[in-house]
């Protein structure tokens, strides 16, 4: 290139000093985003940019990232990927897994079981002894154990005195 | 930009109107700026965009908060935001995995990252004096092309390379 060529003596004399010494290299990833895009806007002035020049000056990588840094064009989303985004804030709120607390022993509740099975169990009962009742007062009737004379031989005088 | 802190104040309050515009508005500029760091490396780029979201709400907005629209568009800095979400998302998927048994111990030996450093004593050239040196000699750029890449004009990358020069050979004892 043509302005290359003013350049050429001074590049013998950079390469003159070049050396192999190792430094470790800075990560461009640590770099401030508001600052590198405010730096890639060119709204820094040479002592704001400073700090990512000094990066960029030592590491290869970074600055082949800013020299391949281009604004990109948009693409067109998916509406599922949309959709799917759009649900991280205000959707259904994901809580973190936390053990339930133990219900409260509900006592009340407890003696109103027992006791509606002891009040079955005494129904059950009267109504049982109200039917063996009844039964036995039936079996009674229709036997006529209160007159029993009356089924004796009368030829017997076993009856005889008590009617 | 004034449309850019309106619609970020309704984010930040919480709405999720506003979220959702901000969603339909951003998703198609993060996308790409994810696909272009990824390019063909087999890796989703949609997961790496829906972690860009992700990030961006993560605990009340704390990485959105970060952003200032005086000092650069809103554009600008999702690409950045994005471009580094996917270099990390990149860098974790390529860790090894292979188990610490078979793997030779002198694998475990720390060696430094290193970069190749012109021997130049600290503090003698300004940070934009030795990426100025370093894009002309080790990138053989064009001056108008470093101009633009720094957002300078040619003149200043002229006369920041001249002063650089200058300033190298007085240490080193050249002739100008």
């Amino acid at each position: 290139m043509n302005d290359d060529a003013p350049f050429q003596p001074d590049r013998t004399l950079y390469e003159r000093l070049r050396s192999h010494e190792s430094v470790p290299a800075k990560s461009p990833l640590d770099l401030d985003p508001m600052l590198l895009a405010a730096y890639l806007e060119g709204r820094l002035g040479e002592a704001e940019a400073a700090p990512i020049e000094a990066i960029l000056a030592a590491d290869p990588a970074a600055l082949d990232d800013l020299i391949a840094y281009d604004p990109v064009t948009p693409e067109i989303p998916s509406a599922a990927f949309i959709t799917k985004a759009q649900a991280l804030v205000g959707g259904a709120t994901i809580l973190p897994f936390a053990p339930r607390p133990a219900p409260p022993r509900r006592l009340v509740t407890a003696w109103a079981a027992w006791g509606a099975v002891a009040a079955s169990l005494v129904l059950i009962s009267l109504v049982g002894f109200s039917l063996g009742m009844q039964t036995e007062r039936n079996f009674n009737g229709s036997t006529g154990i209160g007159t029993s004379i009356d089924i004796l031989d009368q030829s017997s005088g076993l009856g005889d005195g008590i009617g | 930009m004034r449309g850019d802190q309106e619609d970020l104040a309704g984010l930040l309050s919480g709405n999720k109107t506003s979220w959702d515009a901000f969603v339909a508005r951003f998703s198609g500029l993060i996308l790409a700026a994810v696909r272009r760091v990824v390019g063909t490396d087999g890796i989703d780029v949609e997961d790496i965009a829906q972690d860009v979201f992700v990030r961006l709400c993560k605990d009340d907005f704390r990485l959105l908060r970060q952003y200032d629209p005086t000092r650069a568009g809103l554009s600008t800095w999702l690409t950045i935001v994005s471009r580094s979400v996917a270099h990390d998302m990149i860098r974790r998927r390529r860790a090894p995995t292979q188990p610490i048994e078979l793997t030779p111990e002198a694998a475990f030996a720390v060696e430094p990252n290193i970069t190749e450093k012109i021997k130049i004593p600290d503090g003698l050239l300004s940070p934009r004096q030795r990426l100025v040196l370093t894009m002309i000699y080790e990138r053989d750029m064009e001056v108008a092309e470093i101009a633009g890449t720094l957002h300078i004009d040619a003149q200043t990358v002229r006369s920041t390379h001249h002063k650089a020069m200058l300033k190298l050979r007085a240490h080193f004892g050249e002739k100008p």
